[in-house]
């Protein structure tokens, strides 16, 4: 039975977050004045890779459970680690957590304890920065993944297969990617092949589509296309879903169309829970 | 306080899931066989430091006598044990993960039982908070099981014992206790999840040989005996690989 597979520290898996870096991607986001889409998605990555971190914290170490590859793609297809970690394309999840490219202080509003809430700072660690300009060259993205990822499962044979997370705000401009996305799914550990989930985004306020498991729900040709290359979630991540409050039926495809600022911490949320953490 | 005589055969083993050491072990065993007070827990695999939260918290209620039932007794050991605890991660240098993670505490299953006299019989209480699982059997038989009973029960996300103090008032009223009477022949299991939901499995199917290998592997005293049965159970799939906590009492 596929995806069943512990990870452990003898068999960890990978996460490859693939961000749209293209120029749209300064353009504002959900209606907030003077959010743009890059800063969103970026505090989202960063916020994620936190939680993983923390995830694989036991007492003063952490548990090498992950590896972790981000790469952008927009005037350039490359990882966009900041800081130490710039220019590596996978990284263990021990190092993510001993090299941030800086700890910056947020505020966060908290329960006060009374019914009320109060404004807490907390430190929140940076290891990417937002990116915009150029095209939206996916195929070359697809590809760098499935290149990334060849090699890595090379000595990680048996772990859970990786999971691809792919964000994208619009429809590619160098081709077709349904060809390099099959590519990818091609790929596969002996616990099943990789997970391609993708998250479309839009600043319109058209309808959103969460997690179909039907393309005739889908508005056109592009979002048929990028559900034809999105895994369906295996199990573990639909209970996942459930957790947070989405719906998702058996037989739904990691995919959302039009997504807004919620879709989108939703996405990572669910795409970044494999069961069976050790 | 607790002068019943009885003859009593305890054993106890820790087994570690298989792929990590042994100084990684989150379930937690200890007893006080003078006081006939025992206690197992399963730290939260997720949580942090785990290990020792469920350490701490069964090795201080087995040294109390008459022991913690009552919430006007067991919320102030609660609330002491885990302020010690927070304070003992304050004292050292952590790394930022490590600092914030500490933050959020540590929590844990908890399942303890004392034996008493009363009424010249001989009785037994029993306190649980989250999936830890007492199997009460009278001559080989289950009589109770407490406080889950199916195997189906099991895998669902309990609440259980936090170390920070502000979440423990919520997790106190999920606290569940029992009791009954005992006597010669009776014994009783303290188990926790994984092993719990393999046994109760086996009573459901009513596989007799596979209680009766448990049982041999247990009464040999061999935590190798014990490490061999359940390593082939891990390896056919038929117990999750967690950390494995058995406390054995079998009354003579």
């Amino acid at each position: 039975m596929p995806y069943t597979a512990e990870i452990s520290r003898s068999n960890p898996t990978c996460f490859v977050i693939l961000l749209d870096q293209s120029g749209s991607m300064a353009d504002s986001f959900g209606g907030a004045e003077g959010l743009r889409k890059a800063d969103f998605v970026a505090d989202v990555v960063n916020r994620t890779l936190h939680d993983l971190v923390i995830r694989c914290t036991k007492a003063e170490e952490i548990r090498s459970y992950y590896f972790i590859s981000i790469i952008g793609y927009g005037g350039a297809v490359q990882p966009v680690f900041s800081g130490a970690l710039a220019g590596k394309a996978v990284v263990p999840i021990g190092e993510v957590a001993d090299s941030p490219a800086r700890i910056e202080t947020r505020t966060k509003r908290v329960p006060d304890g009374a019914g009320g809430l109060v404004d807490q700072q907390v430190r929140f660690p940076i290891w990417i920065d937002p990116g915009t300009g150029g095209g939206t060259p996916m195929c070359a993205a697809l590809s760098q993944a499935k290149s990334i990822l060849e090699q890595w499962l090379v000595e990680h044979k048996n772990g859970f297969p990786p999971t691809v997370l792919h964000l994208t705000d619009g429809e590619s401009t160098d081709g077709d990617p349904t060809g390099p996305g099959k590519d990818l799914l091609s790929l596969a550990s002996s616990d099943g092949p990789i997970l391609l989930f993708n998250c479309h985004v839009s600043s319109q306020r058209a309808g959103k589509i969460e997690y179909p498991s039907d393309s005739s729900v889908l508005p056109d040709q592009f979002a048929q296309t990028l559900f034809g290359i999105s895994s369906t979630l295996p199990e573990s991540f639909r209970k996942a879903a459930q957790q947070i409050g989405v719906q998702v039926s058996e037989g739904a495809k990691g995919f959302v169309f039009n997504g807004d600022p919620a879709s989108v911490v939703q996405f990572f949320e669910i795409g970044t829970r494999p069961a069976n953490l050790r | 306080m607790n002068t019943v005589s009885c003859d009593l055969s305890v054993r106890s083993f820790l087994l570690t899931k298989s792929g990590t050491g042994p100084m990684e072990c989150e379930d937690a065993i200890a007893f006080n066989r003078s006081h006939l007070i025992f206690a197992i827990a399963d730290g939260a695999t997720e949580a942090y430091d785990s290990r020792s939260w469920a350490r701490l918290l069964v090795r201080s209620w087995v040294r109390i006598d008459p022991a913690a039932f009552a919430m006007v007794d067991f919320e102030p050991l609660l609330r002491e044990l885990g302020i010690r605890l927070h304070r003992k991660w304050a004292r050292r240098k952590l790394p930022w993960y490590a600092a914030e993670k500490a933050q959020s505490g540590s929590f844990t299953a908890f399942l303890g039982l004392q034996l008493f006299p009363h009424d010249n019989d001989l009785h037994w209480r029993a306190l649980a908070a989250g999936d830890c699982c007492l199997i009460h059997r009278r001559n080989g038989v289950v009589d109770q099981t407490f406080p889950i009973s199916s195997a189906d029960d099991f895998g669902w996300n309990p609440i259980l014992l936090p170390s920070l103090t502000s979440k423990q008032k919520e997790s106190l009223r999920v606290i569940r206790q029992v009791e009954g009477q005992t006597g010669s022949g009776d014994d009783f299991l303290l188990l926790t999840d994984a092993v719990a939901a393999w046994f109760l499995r086996q009573v459901e199917r009513g596989s007799k040989e596979s209680i009766l290998a448990f049982d041999q592997a247990v009464q040999s005293n061999e935590t190798e005996a014990l490490g061999e049965f359940f390593g082939n159970l891990r390896n056919s799939r038929e117990i999750r690989n967690d950390d494995i906590a058995v406390l054995r009492i079998s009354i003579c």
